[in-house]
Parts: C-alpha cells; structure tokens; sequence
C-alpha cells in the first residue's frame, strides 16, 4: 500500500467492523427471524424485492414487498404477487424491521432448502464467525506470549525444550492436523461446546509462530539495561517480565493480533464449510456455505454465496486495520 | 554444508515420530472405526466383519499397533488402506502427484504474476497504477481462497469452458505422454489460478517494498552515476538483490500450500493429498490417516530444509551458525 | 526462442491426440465409439472376488464377470433360469436338483460342471471365509449340503423347506480349477483381490474383465464363447466393451453426464428438472423408474440397557407407549419433506415394506395423517401436559419432556428431515435436541454401547423379504430398537418372529405374503419404527443405448444393451 494511506478505507473499515460485531451482538434484534425458523413452503426462494411507499398512505408504512409463491416445486419456480403488499415495519416488535406473520415475510437475502431466512441465519451466525476471531487470538496469543517469554528470559534448557516443542508444533501440516483434531469432535455437544472445542483447536495449531517471535524479541529486550537495573534492585524474574520486558512486545503483539484474527475466521469457515465445525442447526458463516458446494444449487440459487461476501468483507476490514497499525506502530516491522 | 545437512535430516526424525505419535493418539480416540459402517448393512454378518478386524489388525494395544506401523514404515511399507483395499502407498503416490502438480503450478502463477507486476508498481511509487494494483493486490489477498473456488466453479458452470472437478477425462489412460501432460493441466489451470491469486497480493507486496528499499542504496547510486542504461540498473542490480528473500520463500510457499490445497481441492472436486485426507479421517481409515500425515510432514519439512539452504546459497553473508541459532 | 517452444508444444499435442484415435478403438472401425457403453460409479471396488462382496462399486466389478444358478426378472420379479436350464423340487420342499446347462464355459476354455457349484457352496459355508452371502443361506444356523448326480446336475439338501432358497442362490459361481487350492490352504480371503491381473479373473459371465485402474476406471470386454443368443439366434451380449469411470463426487458424475462422457446417469432429485429440461438438446431420455425399494425411519430406543437406571427411565415408558408414539407418528409433515427434501420428487411412506415389492407390500395400512391437534389430544390423553406452566410438556411423573434425535451427518436430505421433524415436535412442547452424527458413531451406538434416543436411518429394500430377518427378529442384532434378545420382550415381537419363521417355511406363492403383510401390520401398530418418505428414482441415458431398461431392482437383461448405429 502507498506510504500516505488514504484514511477514509482505514475508518471505512474500522466502522464496518464495529457494524458487523454490533450486529452479532444484538442479533435477535437485527435480524428479523429466527435462525432455525422454517418456511417450508419457500425453500431456495429468491431475495424479496424493496420498495418504497410513496403514495403517503402511511397504513401500510414506508418499505413494502411483494410476497412469492411456489409455483413450480420440483424446478423450485417462484412467481411474485405484484397484486399484494407486505408492509415492513421499522423498530417494531423487537426487531430492527420485520413483517407480521399473517401479512407475510421479507427474505432480505433469500431462503435456503428448508425456507430459513438466510439473513436471519447470516446474522447470528456472525455471532460465531466473529467472535471465534477474537477469541481464539485472545488464547492463542496469550499461550504465545507467556511460552516465549519464559523461553526468552530463561534460557538454558528450558528455551531448548520450548523451541523443540514450537518446531514439532510448526512442522505439523496443520490443515491435516485439523482435520484430524476436528474429526474428534462428538457432534453430539451442544453448539456453544463445539464453539469452545473448535477455538481450542484453532488455538492450539497457531501459537508457535508467534511465541517464537516473542521469545526472540524477550531474548533481546533482556540486555537492557533497565532489565538489569530491575534485577539489581531485586525484583523478581516474574515482575521484572510483567512490568518491563513483556511491555515491550506489545506494539507487534496487536499488530501481529490484528493480522491474525482473519485466519481464524477462515480456519472455522473451512472447518464448517466441511462439516467438521459448527453444526446445524445453528449457524456460522462457514456452515451456511456449505450448501454451495453443490455447484447446481449455486449456480440456480447464487444467493447462498452471501455469507462468503461477509467473510470477505470482514477479512479486507481486518487486513486495513493491521495494515495500518503496523504503519504507525512498527514502520520496521517483521513480515510475518 | 553436508554435516549440516545430514544434521537437519537427523534432526527430522524425532519430528516426524512425535508428529506421527501425536496423529496416531488422535484418530484413535475417534469413537468407532471404519468398520462401523459395514456393521450398518444388514446382509453383512458379524463374523465377517470380525474377521475384518482381525486381518487389519485392530484387535491389538494401542502402542503396539503403532511401534507394528513404525516398523512397517521403515521398510517402506505403508499398509493397505481398509476404505480401498489398495496398498496405501500407492494411493499416496497417485493423489500426491495432483497435488504437487497444483502446488507447483499456483506457485509458477503466483510469481509469474507478482513479480511482474510488483516492479511495475515499484517504479512508480504513489502513481495511479500503483494505487490501482495495490488495491487490487490487497483484494485478491483477502478474498478467501475457496470463495474465490466457489466463484470459479459458478463462472465454469455457467459457461461450460473449463472442466469441473475430476483430475483426468475418460481416456486419459490411453494418452501418450504428452498427451497425459496436456490433460492433467486442462483440468488443473482452474484451481492453479485460484490458489495462485491468493498467494499473489502479499509477494507483490513484498517485492514492492523491497525494491522502493534497495532503490535508495548506495551501490544503485554508483550504477546510475557510472552511466549505466536504466535497464541494466534495474535488471542487474536491483533485482538481482530485491530477489533474494524470495528464494527462500518459495521453500515455506511449498508447504503452505499443502493445506491451502486442500481446502481448494474439496470444493473443486479435485483428487489430491487433501481430499485424500479427509475422506481418511472422515471413514477413520487409521493407517491411510497415518499415512497422509507423514507424506505432509516430510513435505513440509523438507520444504523448509530447502529454504534454509538457499537462503545460504543465495546470501553468502549467511552462513550456517547464524541460522543454526535464529531456528 | 519463445516460438519454437510454442511450437514443439502444438506439435506433440497434435501427435498426442492423433495416437490418441488410434489407441482407443478396439475395433479396426474408424468410430472411436462403436459397441462401448460408459458409465460412472461413486467408489473404487474392494475385491474382485464375488463371494468375498459386500459392498455396491465391488459387486458393481464383478457382475458382469460372473453368473449365477439363477437371476431374478427386475420386471416380473420371477426367478428365472440361468447357469441352471430347469430345477425340480422334491413335494417335502427339501431337496432340490439343478441340471446345469452343457454349452457354458469358463473364460478360460473349460467347461462348467457340477462340481464347480459345490465348490461355490463349500467356499461360502467355509469357517475360514467371512462374506455375507452365507447368512442368507443358513437355514437355522445350518449349511445346505450338496449332492453330486453327474457332471451336469446337482442336488442341494436343506435341512427344511426354506422359501427364500431360490432368491438366494443368485450368487456368481466360481471356478473350482483355479480356486480350490487357496481354499484348501486357507487363503481364499485374498485370493483376487484388487491388484490381481485381470486376465486371471475367471468367470463365465458376459463380459471379461479387461483393465482397472485405480480411482480411474474399470473395463470389460465381451465375452466371445458366451452361450446365450437373441432371439434371431445372435450370439449376445451386443455390447463389445463396457467401461465404468470411478468418480467419487456426485457433481463431477453429472457435470460428466451432461458434457457427454458418461453414457448412463442416476441423477439426484435436484438434477431431475434441469435434465428434463434439457433432455431434447441433449438427446437423452430420463425415465421414472420407481420408489425407493427400501425405507427411512425413526426408531426410537427400548433397550433397558441404555438406562442406567433400569427399567425406571422416563423415556423407556414414553417410547413404549403406544400414544406416545402415535402422536409423534401424526407430527411428521411427509408432504413438506417431500417438497424441501426430495424436490417434490417422493411418497409418504406407510409400510415397512416398498410398494415396488409388489408381491409382499402391504397396501391396505392407513397413514397417520398429519394433524398437530390430533396428536397434541393424544399426547393430552397419555398424561403428558404442561404440568408447570413452562411452555412445556411433562410426562404423569412430571419428567419433562426431553430427547435426542440423531442423524448421520454428511446426508443432506436426511439433515434436512430431522430439521424438519424437530421444529415440529418441539411446536408439541416436547424439547428435542437434534445432533448429525458422523456415520461411524451412529454405528458404534446403535451396535455398542446404545446411547441413543431417536435415530433417523435407512435401509434398503430386496426383493425377498425374510433378508430383512436381521432387523425384524427379536433376536437379531439390527433390531435396533432393542437387539439381540434372548427371548422375545413384547407379544408382538414374539409375534413376528413366529410370522418369519412360518414365512420361511412356505413355498406356496400365493400364501407366502400373508405373513409379511401381518408383520407390516404389526410393525404399523406398534411403531418401533416411524416410517417417513420414500424417493422417487430416475435414470438418465443417451437416446443412442437401445434396450436399456433400468428398474428399481437392477437392469433388465442388460446383455440386450446396444449403441444405434451412427452414434
């Protein structure tokens, strides 16, 4: 990227992050169904068309759509009713915008093959696909951290050891590693154990590259002189890594952070999209695309590609950000 | 530099035993085994599949049955597969060859395209272009690699000019040679670019920022002030130096790609190392798992051992004691 | 220099391809096609040997390879002759004598005698030789003996008169000259496995096995001393070589179909429409062929050994009561699963039995309707009431109303129905947690340690129904619901397994299906199992394959398979 970045894409996606993870959190508010509900007489139905209410009769409010019906269910051949008008109300009923039951429903983004409003589903599988991000960096780079430095700082053996362990965990081909991990999970637990199990998982493959680095940073930082100063003082090794020499690594640790949410994101997309990671019916990005993978419904229904626009977005949002903070925080930084 | 060498290798055998030991323990606390599915299908007794069983050894401790495929390993014997009934190397050579040839293939795209166009953007720092191409690269970076299959596999669909899914058409066991060459990369070009592309952005990167660094060093001055054509400069100079990170990237790129190629390889319908382990783990196919994972080890480490080496050749300023202490 | 590389390239891509032509036909006709029929199939073949089969791509190797006494019409469902011309029974129904026909040969030259059929059977009764067609012939745990009369004729002595016998006895005969000795030695269990060369695979079926590669294809070539004749008195099978592509996604299987490389194609549902739209341009024909011959259900657990607790395990009484059960059966919305599932392409499902088994479907039970009312009086009527003012139901005891439902993960249209069946049973009040299942878990609870509640499964159908004894008998260890018992633990099933045994014993067609319609009585009553839907099959071929007659349960004289001329 050029040296003077233009500030508008940073904000533009920091803004969209902080929209996307404002949306997972109040979900049920955004989203105008319930995920698992279904409407078995639309499966695959096409997105509802927006339209504006113009003619200032405010009965049947601002927005309105036409509702569909399935005409032909062996082609799954929709035909819209112009004749009829679903109006869509805003900040009602606890939703963000909804319809009433009887009037009909508004399919934003389309149905998937058992009629779930596939944004309802994108929604609070944000939930997942977000948060497993944050969270798996949080572990992952705290484990990170705490072996590197104690790697770091000590020396000796216990550095040897450590680094032995950080070589087999980075020679493992940790794609197959993960299929393998993955394929132990029982699908029988509950969604938010199998969350827990799959960040662990993700975790656990990932924390080697970065306590490797932290260890050589810890190993530099100790010749300091105020590190020798704290010692002459008579601190202890864990004060003087708390308060002096793990500071130090902060700067790289976010920007390293930043850079490596997006993995984990795409590390439960995979997972999910094979159908080792969260199950249905509860909803992740990664899972909702795996109805793509049957290229005739992609290819008749293109609307289940959303949640991969989602993933991108977020991804490119993560990629500016961390891009961007290692501009202003470590102009020499590492590649990592 | 061969003490080195022969060090390294050593050095890769304790790695490969605990990554082996590690996958055996991990399969194995799967509940059932492959044979659970036979036990679904009324007309197949349970005598025969105890008999099953008892043929593939399954009846055997868990630490024997690894010290027995150990042993068995070292004679270079992988077993017979219980999903195929085939000699498990054989099947591992057969997918590996997919995949090293998707491997190899993306990274020839990869840098056929960057480096290119990594120059072009150098020599004109904050341009249009520039702005342009590194957006651009900044997309293609992020855009997951198996969205980016998805869409390949709708565009292929839709207009029916790339093949989709399957490594060799019908009559590919009767094509001469070349004909087989030819074949194999009608059906890969799809997936190469598509694995291509992602790698792409951040070499570009690399290249760029490398090259912006070397443009202001001394000696790029002197080639200038002796009046050397600018493409001389460019081409002699500063490439020659801006080049050298990337040898030894190519060595790590390998083994990335590993996985990444697995990912693209189920949603593309390929038949490489990736899909091959993931059917194994799904039928929890104990010995084929085992196996695939050792094959992705050594890969991965002799990808690595590789890298490290032309990094020395490459750079004379480096030499083995100083990686011997940066590892 | 960039030119001449282009142009060694284009060169021998050109001689490639021109090699190519030639290689390929087997024929000295210019058509590369000629007499050759491509298909596809899902898996490589495990074995080539058709007494150690077991799985579909294994017996799909060795069929044409191998023929057996006798075969079944797909068309009448009768048994017909084959490698036997004509058979008498004794009236006792106990010993049976084959006179063999005397123009068969093996592949090899040699002629088919008697003696090849007894080794056949002492192959399959072996003790050292695990295979799944010995259970169908064991009548009471017995082996039949064979009897040697001449070269040409053999007697087979049952130890009573066993009905399935004749149904049975499809199996591929295998010769004596080339096996006998691996059956002495005890190593029959890897003779002709996959890596065995094909010219050594020794049959006396229409075609021979020419080539496999693994995960590519398989090949067969025609038979030339093959015995049978059409009816103007031309040797058969028509066809000179059949080849069977090994592709293991079903979207690549269409995607080939569709771009010409496959000539035959069992299309999935969401596949049926499109192709029928395409059918003119494509010049292919896609024909209905019949309702899944077997069914999918959901059994629930009785086995008192998944209570830890023993016999006072709340969900051991809700699953054997009869209301319980009934209201749940009237919960299952079969026409939504049969929209959203199977795309409109299905039935509801009623008895046990497919209706495509003509002879022994049950026609007369009468469906549980889908009424949410109904089931929710039911539900009142059995005790089970909100009790605590939660929203949900709790059973006279005030146990709450809770089960797991499972379904092997990876089967869409399955994932889809217990999707399905959950949103409607929770709209009952009952609590249902619905977890897909890796395949190989499902198996190992229901076979092990039985830690189930609810599982939705299949099972496929044949045409003789005591083949169904595993699931159906008390005793048998498919009988999910609560296998292996010692003795029987209801009346009923007691009541089945008498009707399985006598089923057995009749020989007279016209009696035998009263048996198996009582069972499907029984099996509707009781509901051990809830029937669910049942799909509607398609095939799909070139307009240019004559005489191919696809049914529910297999081709029909696939030796009368041809290409028009021209194509």
């Amino acid at each position: 990227m050029p040296e003077r970045r233009s500030s508008f894409v940073v904000w533009a996606s920091a803004t969209l992050l902080a929209l996307f993870y404002a949306a997972a959190i109040m979900a049920p508010v955004v989203a105008p169904y319930d995920f698992a509900m279904q409407n078995r007489a639309f499966p695959h139905c096409p997105p509802s068309s927006l339209h504006l209410n113009l003619s200032g009769d405010w009965g049947t409010g601002l927005f309105y759509t036409h509702p569909y019906v399935l005409a032909d269910p062996v082609t799954r051949r929709y035909e819209e009713q112009i004749s009829v008008r679903v109006p869509i109300h805003l900040f009602s009923g606890g939703h963000l915008f909804s319809t009433l039951p009887q009037d009909g429903k508004f399919f934003l983004l389309g149905t998937d093959g058992l009629g779930r409003d596939l944004f309802s589903r994108i929604v609070h599988g944000s939930r997942v696909s977000l948060f497993i991000g944050v969270v798996g960096v949080a572990i992952s780079f705290t484990i990170g951290t705490l072996v590197g430095s104690i790697a770091g700082y000590t020396g000796g053996w216990v550095d040897n050891l450590i680094m032995r362990l950080v070589e087999v965990e980075m020679s493992l081909p940790s794609f197959y590693f993960l299929l393998a991990l993955a394929a132990i999970i029982p699908a029988s637990l509950s969604s938010a154990a199998t969350f827990f199990l799959i960040v662990i998982l993700l975790s656990f493959i990932s924390w080697a590259g970065f306590a490797r680095i932290i260890r050589g940073m810890v190993s530099s930082l100790r010749e300091y002189e105020y590190v020798a100063a704290a010692r002459a003082l008579g601190a202890t090794r864990w004060r003087i890594l708390a308060r002096h020499v793990i500071p130090g690594t902060f700067s790289y640790t976010i920007i390293a952070a930043t850079i490596s949410i997006p993995s984990f994101i795409l590390g439960e997309s995979a997972l999910s999209l094979l159908g080792l990671g969260i199950q249905e019916p509860s909803a992740s990005w990664g899972n909702l695309l795996a109805d793509a993978q049957n290229v005739q419904n992609l290819v008749k229904y293109p609307w289940i590609l959303t949640p991969g626009v989602f993933i991108f977005l977020t991804i490119m949002s993560f990629n500016f950000l961390g891009d961007y903070l290692r501009d202003r925080l470590d102009p020499r930084a590492m590649v990592r | 530099m061969l003490s080195y060498l022969v060090r390294r290798l050593l050095h890769m055998i304790p790695l490969l035993i605990g990554i082996t030991l590690l996958s055996f323990l991990v399969i194995n606390i799967a509940p059932g085994d492959y044979f659970s599915a036979l036990k679904m299908n009324p007309s197949i007794s349970p005598d025969t599949i105890r008999e099953m069983e008892r043929q593939f050894g399954y009846g055997d401790p868990l630490l024997l049955r690894y010290l027995k495929w150990l042993w068995s390993i070292l004679h270079l014997d992988f077993g017979i597969s219980v999903a195929y009934r085939v000699d498990i190397a054989d099947l591992i050579a057969a997918r590996a060859v997919n995949t090293m040839i998707l491997a190899a293939g993306s990274m020839l795209v990869t840098w056929s395209l960057a480096i290119p166009i990594g120059i072009i953007v150098a020599l004109r720092p904050n341009s249009i272009t520039d702005r342009v191409l590194s957006f651009l690269a900044f997309f293609g970076m992020s855009l997951p690699s198996f969205f980016l299959a998805f869409l390949a596999m709708f565009a292929a669909l839709r207009t029916g000019w790339f093949p989709i899914g399957g490594s060799f058409s019908v009559y590919y066991d009767s094509l001469p040679f070349w004909g087989k060459v030819a074949d194999r990369l009608y059906h890969l070009w799809l997936p190469m670019i598509v694995l291509g592309i992602g790698g792409m952005a951040s070499l570009m990167r690399l290249m760029r920022a490398n090259i912006l660094e070397i443009k202001q060093a001394d000696f790029v001055r002197t080639a200038r002030a002796k009046g050397l054509s600018e493409r001389v400069v460019v081409g002699k100079h500063i490439l020659r130096n801006a080049l050298n990170p990337f040898v030894t990237l190519a060595g790590y790129e390998l083994g990335n790609l590993l996985s990444g190629a697995a990912l693209v390889e189920a949603v593309m319908n390929l038949q490489g190392l990736g899909t091959l382990m993931l059917d194994a783990v799904r039928s929890l196919d104990v010995y084929l798992v085992m196996g695939s994972v050792l094959i992705g080890s050594v890969l991965l480490l002799i990808g690595n051992l590789l890298a490290d080496l032309a990094l020395t050749l490459v750079d004379p300023r480096i030499d083995f004691t100083r990686l011997e202490s940066a590892r | 220099m960039r030119r001449y590389i282009l142009a060694a390239l284009v060169t021998s891509l050109m001689l490639g391809c021109r090699q190519d032509a030639e290689t390929t036909a087997g024929t000295p006709t210019p058509s590369v096609r000629a007499q050759r029929l491509v298909g596809a199939m899902l898996s490589d073949p495990k074995t080539f040997n058709p007494i150690l089969v077991v799985d579909s791509a294994s017996g799909a190797a060795v069929g044409p390879v191998f023929d057996g006494l006798l075969r079944v019409n797909p068309l009448t469902i009768e048994v017909e002759p084959l490698l036997a011309e004509k058979w008498e029974t004794s009236p006792d129904g106990t010993v049976y004598t084959f006179h063999l026909r005397r123009d068969v040969r093996w592949h090899d030259g040699s002629p088919l005698t008697a003696a090849d059929v007894a080794f056949t059977l002492d192959a399959i009764f072996d003790d050292r030789v695990a295979n799944s067609i010995k259970h169908s012939l064991l009548i009471d745990g017995k082996r039949i003996q064979s009897e040697l009369v001449d070269e040409f004729t053999i007697k087979l002595r049952l130890p009573r008169p066993f009905a399935p016998l004749l149904n049975a006895l499809g199996f591929g005969i295998i010769p004596r000259h080339i096996l006998s000795a691996a059956l002495q030695q005890g190593t029959f269990s890897q003779a002709w496995g996959v890596n065995t060369p094909p010219e050594q695979i020794v049959g006396t079926g229409p075609y021979r096995l020419r080539r496999y590669v693994p995960a590519q294809h398989l090949e067969f070539q025609r038979n030339p001393t093959y015995w049978m004749r059409d009816d103007a008195g031309k040797p058969l099978p028509y066809l000179e070589t059949e080849t069977v592509l090994i592709v293991p996604n079903q979207d690549t299987m269409y995607l080939k179909f569709l771009s010409g490389q496959v000539d035959t194609h069992t299309p999935r549902p969401e596949e049926v429409a499109d192709l029928r739209a395409k059918a003119d341009n494509l010049k292919i024909t896609v024909q209905e062929v019949g309702l899944d011959t077997g069914s999918q259900f959901v059994v629930f657990n009785r086995n008192p050994k998944h209570y830890a607790t023993g016999k006072t395990d709340p969900r051991l009484k809700w699953f054997t009561d009869r209301k319980f059960l009934r209201a749940l059966a009237h919960a299952i919305d079969k026409r939504s699963m049969i929209v959203n599932c199977l795309n409109g392409y299905g039935q509801p499902a009623v008895a046990e039995i497919s209706p495509e088994n003509k002879l022994y479907h049950n026609p007369h039970l009468q469906d549980y309707a889908y009424d949410l009312d109904q089931a929710r009086r039911l539900l009142t009527e059995g005790g089970y009431v909100d009790r605590n003012g939660d929203g949900f139901i709790e059973d006279p005891e005030g146990n709450p109303i809770e089960f797991t439902l499972n379904t092997n993960s990876g089967n869409q249209v399955r994932e889809r129905m217990c999707s399905i069946l959950k949103e409607d049973w929770t709209k009952l009040g009952m609590r249902v947690n619905y977890r897909p299942l890796e395949f190989t878990t499902l198996v190992e609870k229901l076979d092990h340690n039985f830690d189930w509640d609810a599982i939705l499964i299949g099972f496929t159908g044949t045409i003789e129904p005591n083949n169904g004894a595993n699931l159906l008998r008390s005793s048998g260890n498919l009988h999910m619901w609560n296998p292996n018992q010692s003795t029987p633990a209801t009346a009923w099933e007691a009541e089945i397994d008498k009707l399985l045994d006598e089923g057995s014993r009749e020989l007279d067609l016209k009696k035998r299906p009263q048996y198996y319609w009582r069972i499907q009585e029984i099996l509707h009553e009781q509901l051990p199992m809830i029937e669910t839907v049942r799909a509607l099959h398609f095939e799909a071929y070139k307009n240019i394959v004559q005489n191919y007659r696809p049914t529910v349960w297999g081709l029909y004289r696939p030796e009368l398979i041809r290409i028009a001329e021209g194509g």
